[in-house]
């Protein structure tokens, strides 16, 4: 059995322009030490997907309309906030996009791991500043006891990612959620944290979801992959199987926007179109005026969920 | 640190002394002359003249000058032509009531306007926000001596329940001496509270969407731990910030308040001395208040260090 299955999940956005359908029906299941990737353009869904796990959704104007989460036989979009905030930190963990942002400047880097392990485990404060120093040490960081003193404006970029990992990781959570981990760093220090990320789900048995634009990042990192455009799943299934035999146009679309730039040429294949509208998304399936292969049908009606053994794709195409 | 703050200590000294010499000049070029202003308009030539040389007002300016500015290093601030009382003496009696005046609006234009803020950005667009947003905007616009009229008129005439006017001290009154100042207090406040409210709103709605704030939530934090332990310490420095620099206003408008409450205060003393043309008082009162005013902003910078570890005067060169 999945270690979490998410079923249907909705989240609108209800602004002054509308409503934003930002997740509309997403479903996917995350296995026991892991990596599922998700990918997607941006303003796809990724990042209000994630959140909604944690319950982290602004609300208002945000709001979770429907769907389950399946964890240890709880659903987590039915938890109290009390009850969520024993699953945040210590079952479920997240790391952001933005090392230089996501630490508080106005304490020390020590510090503020040490509040996530005083918060879920009996420790006293200066047993939880030490554990603090051993993941800093356990994430490479050169130095553990005199960093941990420090405040996040003397760490690099990739430093803080580092610590952001430590923190993230410090109750050993059972799922690390990374959105874009590695977007914001340069390339060099990139590779050194999803190598990080990796080591902990080896060592820990961690399952990872990793959400990211960049395919290749899939490709070294993931087992399994879901691609998401405007809200909706449209395509998953084992990286190998995306990889070789990309079903949906738009994933095929995205494969070759890779498989050109790393084609020796550098030419940057772009896909032609936009991402649509949010709050006004195309009738049928949404990526159909875009599409290379569009029929009549697209246009109207939302395609249905094909299964191919394990590999699931919505596209009128199969159906 | 302790560079900084040796060189802040000495740029507050010159600064207050140009400060003391312009004000000896600007007293001089005011029309009038004090030894008639005391002695009035039925005086003769001679007596004029005896005073005047009584009070060395018949020495050249230069020599009045230094021999004022070498008093003050002697720590002799020279006697009032008015009162025969030293102007040391004066001032002191005149700074106490000031200092309560400013620094409880101050204190309490802070409590307020932050708790306000605070409220009003967690509860963003409810109807509490909006209610909120609507008065601050109003308290920005109404000027402070108009109000404390209408203030006087509500609670003092109309309703009775505050004195209109005048002042008691600590040691006479006791805590009810205090409410010789509410009125004035609520009068000098309600400009910062509106500022205050509306940058403090600012500043956390701004705060709240940044992601450190998400991940304090996403570590499982309880709700007021992430707004007060990550939030709100973000938002203080603003804080800070703004009553350094209210602080200036408020002294001004010290001034205002004292004469509508008739309070014996700094600002009092300045306006009755400028009309008598007691220019000793006059000089010494407004180096006071300079050495105050930029004594107090030297606070506000030595706050900054403690909450911000960004701010490192250590490294500053100079
Ligand atoms: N707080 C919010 N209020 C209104 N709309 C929102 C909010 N957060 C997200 N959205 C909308 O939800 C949609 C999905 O956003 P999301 O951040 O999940 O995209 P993403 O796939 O993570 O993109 P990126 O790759 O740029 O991070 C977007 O259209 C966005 O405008
Ligand atoms: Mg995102």
């Amino acid at each position: 059995m999945s270690l979490l299955s998410v079923k249907d999940l909705k989240t609108y956005f209800h602004v002054y322009m509308g409503t934003v359908k930002s997740v509309d029906g997403v479903s996917f299941d995350l296995e026991r030490g892991k990596t599922l990737g998700i990918v997607g353009e941006s303003g796809s869904g990724k990042t209000v997907s994630c959140l909604s796990l944690l319950k982290l959704i602004p609300m208002p104007p945000g709001e979770i309309v429907g769907g389950q989460a399946m964890m240890d036989g709880e659903d987590l979009l039915t938890l109290s906030e009390k009850e969520m905030r024993k699953v945040r930190g210590r079952k479920i963990s997240m790391i952001f996009q933005e090392p230089m942002t996501a630490l508080n400047p106005l304490y020390t880097v020590g510090d503020q791991i040490a509040e996530t392990i005083r918060l879920h485990q009996k420790v006293n404060k200066r047993e939880a500043f030490e554990k603090a120093v051993e993941m800093l040490d356990a994430v490479s960081i050169p130095a553990p006891k005199a960093r941990a003193m420090s405040y996040p404006h003397q760490l690099s970029g990739g430093m803080k990612q580092r610590a952001m990992i430590a923190l993230a990781m410090s109750c050993h959570p059972q799922i690390l959620i990374a959105d874009e981990p590695s977007t914001a760093l340069d390339v060099t220090v990139q590779a050194q944290i999803l190598l990080l990320i990796d080591e902990f789900k080896k060592k820990y048995g961690t399952s990872v979801i990793l959400v990211t634009h960049n395919m290749g990042v899939i490709t070294s990192s993931a087992d399994d992959v879901m691609v998401m455009y405007v809200g909706k799943m449209v395509e998953k299934g084992n990286v190998y199987e995306i990889f070789n035999n990309p079903k949906h146009p738009y994933t095929q679309g995205l494969m070759d926007c890779i498989l050109k730039s790393t084609g020796g040429k550098q030419i940057l294949k772009t896909m032609p179109g936009f991402i649509p509208n949010p709050i006004n998304k195309p009738q049928g399936c949404a990526f159909h005026p875009r599409c290379p292969h569009r029929k009549s049908i697209c246009m109207n009606e939302e395609p249905p969920v094909v299964d191919f053994n394990e590999h699931k794709t919505a596209c009128w195409l199969y159906a | 640190m302790l560079r900084f703050l040796l060189r802040r200590t000495l740029t507050i000294i010159p600064l207050t002394l140009v400060m003391a010499v312009m004000m000896f000049f600007l007293m001089r070029l005011l029309p009038g002359d004090p030894a008639l202003n005391i002695l009035g308009p039925e005086a003769t030539p001679e007596e004029i003249e005896t005073l005047k040389i009584e009070m060395c007002l018949d020495q050249p300016v230069y020599y009045q000058l230094a021999n004022w500015l070498g008093g003050i290093v002697t720590g002799d601030l020279g006697k009032s032509f008015y009162h025969d009382m030293p102007v040391s003496k004066m001032l002191f009696t005149a700074l106490i009531p000031t200092l309560k005046l400013t620094l409880l609006s101050l204190l309490f234009g802070i409590l307020i306007g932050t708790g306000a803020g605070v409220i009003s950005a967690i509860k963003q667009d409810s109807l509490v926000d909006r209610i909120i947003v609507v008065i601050s905007t109003s308290f920005m616009a109404v000027p402070h001596m108009w109000l404390g009229l209408l203030l006087v008129l509500l609670f003092g005439v109309v309703l009775g329940w505050l004195p209109v006017a005048g002042y008691e001290s600590f040691k006479d009154g006791g805590v009810v001496s205090l409410k010789y100042l509410i009125l004035p207090i609520l009068a000098m406040s309600t400009a910062e509270i509106g500022i205050l409210t509306k940058m403090v709103r600012a500043r956390m709605l701004d705060v709240l969407h940044q992601d450190y704030v998400l991940t304090a939530k996403s570590k499982g934090l309880p709700f007021w731990k992430v707004i007060l332990k990550h939030a709100f310490k973000n938002t203080l420095i603003t804080v800070v910030t703004l009553s350094g620099m209210m602080l200036a206003g408020l002294i001004g408008g010290a001034v205002i308040t004292e004469n509508i409450f008739a309070i014996p205060g700094m600002g009092r003393l300045i306006v009755t001395s400028i009309v008598r043309r007691d220019y000793l008082v006059v000089q010494s009162a407004i180096m006071l208040i300079t050495f105050l005013y930029l004594f107090l902003n030297f606070l506000v910078d030595i706050i900054y260090a403690f909450l911000d570890p960004r701010v490192s005067y250590g490294s500053l060169k100079g």
